[in-house]
């Protein structure tokens, strides 16, 4: 008998990694086309670019390390990735920033730790910091989201910013002669407004808002807010991380509000504002970071709610989803050693 | 709070974690009745209890009758095994296994001879009162008999079951049939449930359980249906049992997920369902318990769902145990070529057959024959993104992806302590993993290692208990010893006033005695050394003797010559020493007189200054033979011969070393080759050897004590004259050698003496001038004895490298003397 002899099961699910990837995609495509609606062309060019540098930079790590090019090229996962690094980075940022992102995503957070399923960090949140932190005039220049003020850049225009280093202001400048091109957003503002002695309420009056939620973002937010059920529905991810940030972040800054209202902002703005709910559903729950057990993964979403409200509350920065990700992947072994499920006839241990 | 019968009354399910739905490929088998085969021609019948608990009841050549047993054993652990079918024991040999390894087992294997006549002891069904009033033995008797085990797969003996170590409280009666593909199950409890029924009576006969729970999932409404009506028409009490539908969720036909489900309750792991008061027993077995109550038939057919789209007719089948799959294969019109996979089992669990010659066993419920299209090959195994799909697909509550990456390190003393050991092995992990990663296996391998490993350390163990025990045994046997020798001592002392001590006396005495009359001997030869020995009978003795006396004189000579250049050679006339007529005890007597002499030699000059020893002249006659001599004297006059020289070299040896003045009157050693004409026996020869032996040991210690005594001594050194015996009989190569050898000792005791010699005394400047003239004085007596006589080339050749030898030493000795330094080295 010649044929292989393979251990059991005989059947498998038709579920690939690839597959996985790529519906991931495809649930986070309105949050994206809500973004391109809000922040121009450039939004689409940056997740473009993001993706096509993943691709590539993988394709060239992986032939670097003499592994198959194409069966884990296709698995999507690096695609995903640069995606989301796409999408956090600021429409208008020039194309290195992007590039710059992307490389440090797949090759040095990814590869360097030993590949897909290997690696301690969320690339795209480790990218999206280390440029933060490099790059923070770039990166923290978002254009007025659309309605907030009459911007209109062309696409070619949008490719002449992002290539070819010519500033948005002087794009606008013989257009429109309109100074109100970039715009803090939301949260930036708030902090802001907070820290020169305004109420929320009076922070809130201000032209990033409109009726107490950040102009454009809350629609962002609501978009990946339906990704992310499309993704439950699909059984691509499970609700427990998800559910777990947004509750603790919800808990969080409802006690907050509730103790001082004029000092805090309210748990809707928290959860509709920044990153909340693509943060909640596409990048914590990247399972190769994350805990793995049910109540592990409660307990991971738990922390990264908590560390957020208090990094946006507390801290230097106005939104923290990508610092709380990434010490949240920290805790991730520790919390899956501590957390396991009892197993079928033992008692209940710890 | 309800009790949990209550709760099983109502009906209450409970929730068991993970489980997967695969999809179920059910009524591909499950549309038609159980059916027929045709027969096989021939049908293999693993024994592999044989050698175990049971023996063979049959034997090559024998006919059998269907349903005979063909193992026997009185061990309660033994599952019989009987023939499917009448006919002929080809063979009894080891064959492939059904088994995923394969590896061949020993099987009985019996030819068809396809007149299916029945073994006398099954009888038709009897009637319910008569099985209702048999003991619990009987019943038992019967089951065991027949050789019934678990159907669902495991075939663990049934028997065993039936005689649990706790009450039985619940028993849950297992028609899940969770696994895609199987319907055997399914179709037994459509066509048969009247009868399984029937076995269940005989459990609760035995048992008496409280309440019974017939669980069957609920994509079988035909099976549940059947069963209920059939236990409405039972006698079994009231209330006491009923039918459970259970939700389609793979596995949960597994037995502690079944009792999960059934009852809330998890069996401890380690444990055994029978430790809550749980039996599970499948519903072919209580089928099969039926046939061997009622009718005292043997479990020797069972149904087997044979499907996939590679079987042409799939369908279940009732099928004799022991049938080749192959031939089950071509019945149904397998469509596959031998490269297509045929699986034992459902595709969950079941195993790739390596072989399919392998027969059906009682455990087999399935023969799967998928095509391609179910059932790709397995794909490249890709990074686990630790999705964590798995730990929520795990009916045990493990985490998969940990016992993964522990068991792909092969850290497995860490994949231990996320319990593997509760891995029951369903595969959903596997199934639901999106990186196509064979889990199970992984987890099979680390498991099999595990067990290795605690193989290994119980056999490490029981070998430190062994040796442990050893320790104690020894310990306590040199105890033992001890005291008796102790005892002992006591006994002897206290009988030492009695008749041992009269024995000892009396042996000390006669030591004495012994050593008296050695005196006297050795002392006779050494004063009258006129004794002449004419006849030619005392060859081999005087040969012998000759040879030593040559060696010894050689030595003497050499050492003589080397130790004390200015001793005067002033030695008497040697005593001419002839040998004795009688041929042993001359020999005996040479060598102690030899051994006498050096004595007195070593020992007067000890006593005091300027004493002269008279060494004896040894005049060896040269004795000629006509006759050849046998090889055991060839020996005896070595050994001698080598004796002879060991003494001369310690005593020359030691005699330098006292100081110096010495006089060493060498003795006078002719020696004659004897030859002599009767063959001696080996017996004397041996003799001869202790003889010379005794003499060595005495001239050693004789010459220890003398160097120590003090100065001018002189010993006169014998005077060896050698002469080459040249016998006009050829001479046997015996005779060669031992020329030879004496030839080569002399030459190394020169040697020593001379190496000796030159580092104790500085002032000895004639040593190398006159070594070299002794051994010339040697090679020219050679020289003569070649001229006169016709000697066998092998003595011309004897000589001459006793002559290159003789050479050789003497150079040395002179470059030993001039390379010597002053002062002595080693005193």
């Amino acid at each position: 008998m010649a044929f292989k002899l393979a251990s059991s099961p005989h059947i498998n699910t038709s579920v690939q990694t690839s597959t996985i990837m790529l519906k991931v995609m495809a649930c986070a495509l309105p949050g994206v086309m809500v973004q391109c609606y809000f922040f121009g062309w450039g939004a689409i060019i940056q997740v473009l670019l993001s993706i096509a540098v993943a691709m590539a930079t993988e394709a060239a790590v992986l032939s670097l390390r003499k592994r198959p090019v194409w069966p884990t090229l296709s698995d999507n996962s690096a695609a995903l990735t640069g995606l989301l690094v796409g999408v956090a980075i600021p429409a208008l940022a020039p194309w290195w920033v992007s590039v710059i992102g992307v490389v440090f995503a797949i090759l040095v957070v990814k590869h360097l730790y030993g590949g897909l399923g290997n690696n301690i960090f969320n690339p795209a949140m480790a990218a999206y910091v280390m440029l933060l932190i490099s790059f923070p005039l770039q990166m923290t220049t978002w254009v007025a989201p659309a309605g907030a003020a009459l911007n209109d850049v062309s696409l070619l225009a949008s490719l002449q910013i992002i290539f070819q280093g010519v500033s948005p202001a002087e794009v606008l400048a013989y257009r429109a002669g309109f100074d109100g091109m970039s715009m803090a957003t939301p949260l930036d503002a708030i902090k802001t407004s907070l820290s020169t002695g305004l109420t929320i309420n009076e922070a809130l009056e201000k032209p990033t808002f409109e009726n107490g939620f950040g102009i454009g973002w809350v629609w962002i937010n609501v978009a990946y807010l339906f990704g992310g059920l499309c993704m439950l529905k699909l059984k691509l991810i499970r609700w427990h991380i998800s559910g777990a940030v947004i509750f603790s972040l919800f808990v969080c800054a409802s006690i907050g509000y509730l103790l001082s209202p004029d000092t805090h902002t309210g748990p809707l703005l928290h959860l509709f504002s920044g990153a909340t709910m693509i943060a909640a559903f596409f990048i914590a729950t990247d399972p190769v970071t994350a805990a793995t057990s049910v109540k592990g993964r409660l307990l991971f979403g738990a922390l990264i709610g908590v560390l957020v409200y208090s990094i946006r509350s507390f801290g230097g920065y106005p939104d923290a989803f990508a610092f709380a990700i990434l010490l949240a992947n920290l805790c991730a072994p520790f919390i899956d050693y501590y957390v396991k499920p009892r197993a079928y006839g033992h008692r209940a241990s710890r | 709070m309800l009790t949990l019968f209550e709760q099983i009354d109502k009906g209450t399910l409970w929730r068991v974690a993970g489980g997967i739905h695969p999809p179920e490929f059910k009524t591909l088998s499950n549309q038609s009745n159980i059916a027929r085969l045709p027969l096989a021609d021939q049908y293999i019948i693993p024994v592999p209890q044989v050698g175990e608990s049971c023996t063979l009841a049959v034997a090559v050549g024998d006919m059998v009758t269907q349903g005979q047993p063909l193992t026997q054993g009185d061990s309660f652990r033994h599952l019989p095994v009987h023939a499917p079918v009448s006919g002929l024991i080809a063979a009894i040999e080891t064959r492939p296994s059904n088994h995923a390894s394969g590896l061949p087992v020993l099987c009985c294997i019996i030819d068809n001879d396809h007149q299916q006549r029945l073994c006398p002891a099954m009888h038709a069904p009897l009637s319910q009162d008569d099985v209702k009033a048999m003991s619990s033995d009987e019943l038992l008797n019967r089951v065991k008999r027949a050789g019934v085990a678990g159907l669902g797969g495991a075939a663990f003996p049934t028997h065993i079951k039936l005689k649990p170590v706790s009450d039985i409280e619940l028993l849950i009666i297992n028609g899940v049939e969770c696994e895609p593909y199987i319907t055997s199950d399914d179709r037994l409890m459509r066509e048969h449930s009247t009868e399984i029924v029937r076995g269940i009576e005989i459990i609760h006969q035995l048992l008496g359980p409280k309440r019974i729970v017939i669980a069957i999932e609920d994509n079988k409404p035909q099976a549940i249906e059947q069963m209920t009506d059939a236990l409405n028409h039972s006698d079994l009490p009231a209330q006491c049992a009923r039918v459970t539908a259970i939700p389609t969720v793979y596995p949960s036909g597994g037995e502690k997920q079944l009792i999960q489900i059934i009852t809330g309750q998890e069996v401890p792991s380690g444990a055994i369902p029978a430790n809550l008061g749980i039996l599970v027993q499948n519903v072919g077995t209580a089928f099969s318990i039926t046939q061997a109550v009622y009718c005292n038939a043997p479990l020797i057919e069972r149904v087997v769902t044979l499907t996939g789209h590679n079987v042409g007719r799939p369908g279940n089948y009732w099928v004799p145990i022991g049938t080749p799959v192959d031939h089950l294969l071509r019945c149904t019109h397998f469509k596959g070529d031998s490269e297509s996979p045929i699986i034992i089992g459902g595709p969950m669990m079941g195993y790739m057959l390596p072989n399919r010659h392998a027969p059906l066993l009682k455990g087999t419920n399935c023969i799967l024959a998928p095509d391609n299209s179910e059932m790709a090959p397995s794909a490249p195994e890709m990074p686990c993104i630790r999705c964590g799909e798995c730990a929520q697909a795990c009916p045990a509550g493990l985490l998969p992806q940990q016992l993964f990456w522990h068991a792909k390190a092969e850290e497995y003393d860490k994949a231990a302590s996320y319990n593997l050991r509760d891995c029951i092995e369903c595969g959903c992990c596997s199934y639901v993993c999106p990186s196509d990663i064979p889990l199970v296996e992984y987890y099979r391998v680390a498991k099999s290692a595990l067990r290795v490993e605690a193989e290994e350390k119980k056999q490490a163990e029981l070998a430190k208990q062994r040796f442990d025990s050893r320790m104690l045994r020894l310990e306590q046997e040199k105890r033992a010893r001890e005291e008796k020798a102790k005892q002992a001592a006591q006994k002897r002392k206290a009988a030492m006033s009695g008749t041992d001590k009269d024995a000892v006396a009396a042996a000390m005495a006669r030591i004495k005695a012994k050593k008296a009359a050695e005196t006297t001997t050795t002392a006779a030869p050494a004063s009258n050394a006129d004794r002449s020995a004419t006849t030619s009978n005392t060859a081999t003795q005087d040969k012998v003797a000759a040879a030593i006396a040559r060696a010894k004189a050689k030595k003497a000579a050499q050492q003589a010559s080397s130790a004390v250049p200015e001793s005067s050679c002033n030695a008497p006339e040697p005593d001419e020493v002839h040998a004795p007529v009688v041929s042993q005890q001359d020999k005996i007597a040479a060598a102690i007189a030899r051994a006498k002499a050096k004595k007195a030699a070593q020992q007067n000059p000890s006593s005091d200054e300027h004493q002269q020893v008279e060494s004896n002249d040894v005049d060896v006659s040269n004795a000629t033979s006509s006759t050849p001599i046998s090889e055991a004297e060839a020996k005896k006059a070595k050994i001698a011969a080598a004796v002879a020289k060991a003494k001369a070299k310690k005593a020359g040896q030691q005699n330098p070393s006292s100081d110096e003045h010495q006089q060493v009157e060498p003795n006078d050693v002719d020696v004659s080759n004897a030859a002599s004409s009767t063959p001696i026996s080996e017996a004397e020869a041996k003799k001869a050897k202790i003889a010379a032996a005794v003499a060595k040991a005495k001239a050693k210690k004789a010459a220890q004590q003398n160097s120590s005594s003090d100065e001018h001594q002189q010993v006169e050194p014998n005077d060896v004259d050698v002469s080459n015996a040249a016998s006009s009989t050829p001479i046997s190569e015996a005779e060669t050698k031992k020329a030879k050898i004496a030839a080569a000792v002399a030459k190394a005791k020169a040697k020593k003496a001379a190496q000796q010699a030159p580092s104790r005394n500085a002032d000895i400047a004639a040593v190398p001038l006159e070594a070299p003239l002794v051994h010339a004085d040697k090679t020219s007596q050679q020289g003569k004895a070649v001229d006169s006589d016709e000697l066998s080339a092998a003595e011309i050749k004897q000589q001459r490298i006793a002559a290159a030898v003789a050479k050789a030493k003497a150079k040395k000795l002179a470059k030993a003397a001039s390379a010597a330094p002053d002062d002595e080295l080693e005193d």
